[in-house]
């Protein structure tokens, strides 16, 4: 058992990218770790460095105790699923996932028996005699899980490991990784792009762009007090809706209009003379009369339980509103909005950082 | 549309067909020569088994000329140049696929030139490298010149098969607990199997079948290799055309059962492009 610790790790490709940028990073011994980011914001490279797949330019890397920046791959006790699975071809299920065991000389008698608790828990007992080639996604997907956690390493690293499969599988796969977990207690940073599955998968998220860390959190916290303008529209579905607000008479003001919050604002940074207020969805309200914003109906998507409402400001800013239960809209129609004063998030517009009334 | 698929289906067999008959003809005719009683090569008759054929070039050629030790210099030579082949090409393969080193693109484009100048225009260079370091008319030049001409082949081979095996696949197997040359070993090479088959397969039947090296190189009757040996065969006044016959089948009896052997990994190993992961 082992905590991961990334201080001050940067990674460069060649002379002129930085993939990461001073990276400062703690995952707790146990701890269900998910990095969370676009494409292309350098997840996959903090897992490539960890794994020591890739050399770090700057920084240290701990796992455990040990610094562990000059040891190979092998010798870091950590298992790694990639995104493509990467099985090897010509191997049965049951040699894929006694592979490492075999190098490692496991006694034959030891080997068969953690192989086969290893396909027990994944329910792949049945299919060990078979190719991988034979196999369909979500199979292929335990089996490359099988790997992993045979050898109970010290740390499991998955980089996403779902974005395979359909969207039911995902759903499913989601649960089952979260329930492994629970029951193997090792120590995971689980990497993808879907803020869903972090929300739902993760005891802390941390959210990467552009090769810098812009939070650690837990979900609900991130969710609640995002840090700052990215991780804000990062996190939750549909996105967190941002308006430029300028202040007018000592109050902040959207395009002129009297502003349906008030009394609040007007404690925020007293030096700024725009700010920039975050509002989720579900705290945006809607009425067909009455105060507010006047604002259209673009676009309805009606989800049962829930309805999305996307509307056009006077100056065309786009608005999205959850509604709970069904309510119906007409395209077009014009509608009073309103905030929960309570839940607006508010930005510094230069820094993009939270800034607190 | 479906006359028109018969006429082509019909077309391409006939193609096939004129082929296959312009490729046999002249085997069956060697081989039907082969079995001819006395040393006529011209002959009115079409029957493939002559009239009063008989095995007795074969023994002739057997048992009277030095045949066996031909054939056991070109097992030699071939061999040899099998296995260097292969262990060179799968390893220097290899570097030019995952490595990234100074005179790496100049390395693969020389392969590709030296493809391009007929195999005579090499002979004079051979000749003189190998008299420099002593290999004249000695069985190891032999070998020396033809890994040298087979490998630029059997490297790009090798080298394009290695390009698409996904690196992932060594990657896991590094993490899994071996090292870079383990999981080369454990894990790539297994699954460039059939690479490596027709790798071995060039480089045997480069060195099997080659007589312009071997004339300028061997001088010594005891070093001759098959094809040296059986131009030896015909002789300046006459040539024993039956014997001559008998010994080309004989020849060509080791290549076509490797072919036959390694049958299966050559047509994995021509639709490679197809086969991912
Ligand atoms: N071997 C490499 N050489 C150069 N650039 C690379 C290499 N690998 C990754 N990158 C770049 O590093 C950035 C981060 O890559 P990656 O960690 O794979 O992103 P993610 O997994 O978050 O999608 C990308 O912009 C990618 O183009
Ligand atoms: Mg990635």
């Amino acid at each position: 058992m082992a905590g991961v610790r990334l201080s001050g790790v940067t990674k460069r490709y060649g002379a002129g990218i930085t993939v990461l940028d001073n990276i400062d990073l703690e995952v707790h011994d146990r701890e269900f770790m998910v990095l969370v980011g676009p494409s292309g914001c350098g997840k996959s490279t903090v897992l490539r460095v960890l794994s020591g797949l890739e050399p770090v330019d700057a920084g240290e890397i701990r796992i455990g105790d040990r610094v562990v920046n000059d040891l190979a791959p092998r010798d870091r006790d950590i298992a790694m699923v990639f995104q493509s699975y990467a099985l090897y071809p010509h191997l049965t299920v049951f040699e894929n996932i006694a592979f490492g065991l075999r190098v490692r000389k496991t006694p034959k008698q030891e080997l068969a028996r953690l192989v086969g608790e290893a396909a027990e828990v994944l329910s792949l007992s049945d299919k060990l005699e078979k190719l991988p080639r034979h196999l369909s996604g979500g199979e292929r997907q335990r089996v490359a899980l099988g790997r992993a956690i045979v050898r109970k390493p010290q740390v499991f690293l998955f980089d996403e490991p779902l974005s395979n499969l359909d969207a039911k599988l995902r759903v499913q796969m989601r649960a089952e990784i979260s329930a492994l977990h629970k029951r193997l207690q090792i120590t995971t940073i689980y990497v993808t792009h879907d803020q869903v599955e972090a929300m739902t998968m993760g005891e802390r998220i941390t959210v990467l762009n552009g090769g810098h860390i812009q939070q650690t959190d837990e979900p609900l916290t991130l969710y609640n007090t995002p840090a700052n303008r990215f991780v804000a529209e990062f996190i939750g579905s549909p996105p967190m809706n941002l308006m430029s607000l300028t202040k007018k008479d000592g109050v902040f003001q959207y395009a002129g209009h009297p502003l349906p919050f008030t009394g609040n604002t007007g404690a925020a940074e007293p030096s700024l003379d725009t700010v920039l207020a975050g509002i989720r969805p579900e705290h945006v309200d809607v009425a067909e009369g009455g105060g507010g914003l006047p604002a259209q109906v673009v676009l309805v998507e009606p989800m049962g339980g829930e309805t999305i409402v996307y509307l056009a400001l006077e100056d065309g800013t786009r608005l999205v509103a959850k509604i709970d239960g069904m309510r119906r809209f007409t395209l077009g129609e014009t509608l009073m909005v309103t905030f929960d004063h309570q839940q607006i998030h508010w930005f510094d517009p230069r820094t993009e950082r939270r800034i607190s009334l | 549309m479906a006359m028109g698929k018969k006429m082509t289906s019909a077309i391409v067999h006939l193609t096939l067909i004129l082929a296959t008959i312009v490729t046999i003809y002249p085997v069956l005719q060697v081989i039907s020569i082969s079995l001819r009683p006395g040393d006529s090569l011209y002959s009115t008759s079409l029957a493939l088994i002559p009239e009063g054929a008989t095995l007795n070039a074969y023994k002739t050629i057997l048992f009277e000329k030095p045949f066996l030790l031909w054939m056991r210099n070109s097992l030699l030579v071939s061999i040899t140049v099998t296995i260097l082949g292969v262990a060179l090409a799968s390893t220097a393969g290899y570097a030019f696929c995952r490595y990234r080193f100074p005179g790496r693109g100049i390395g693969l484009m020389s392969f590709l030139i030296s493809q391009m100048f007929p195999a005579t225009m090499l002979l004079l260079p051979l000749f003189l490298l190998l008299k420099k370091v002593g290999l004249l008319d000695a069985l190891p030049g032999l070998v020396i010149a033809y890994v040298a001409t087979a490998l630029p082949f059997c490297v790009w081979t090798m080298k394009g098969y290695y390009d698409s095996i996904p690196v992932d696949l060594e990657e896991a197997a590094m993490v899994d607990g071996l090292t870079q040359i383990g999981a080369f070993r454990k894990v790539t090479l297994p699954l460039s199997a059939p690479a490596l088959m027709i790798t071995a397969l060039f480089s045997f039947i480069t060195a099997w079948s080659e007589f312009m090296v071997a004339r300028v190189i061997i001088q010594s009757l005891d070093l001759y290799t098959l094809p040296l040996g059986l131009e030896s065969l015909a002789g300046t006044f006459q040539t024993e055309w039956a014997n001559y016959s008998a010994g080309a089948v004989l020849v060509c009896i080791p290549v076509v059962a490797l072919f036959l052997a390694l049958n299966r990994y050559l047509v994995s190993g021509l639709t490679l492009g197809g086969v991912k992961g």
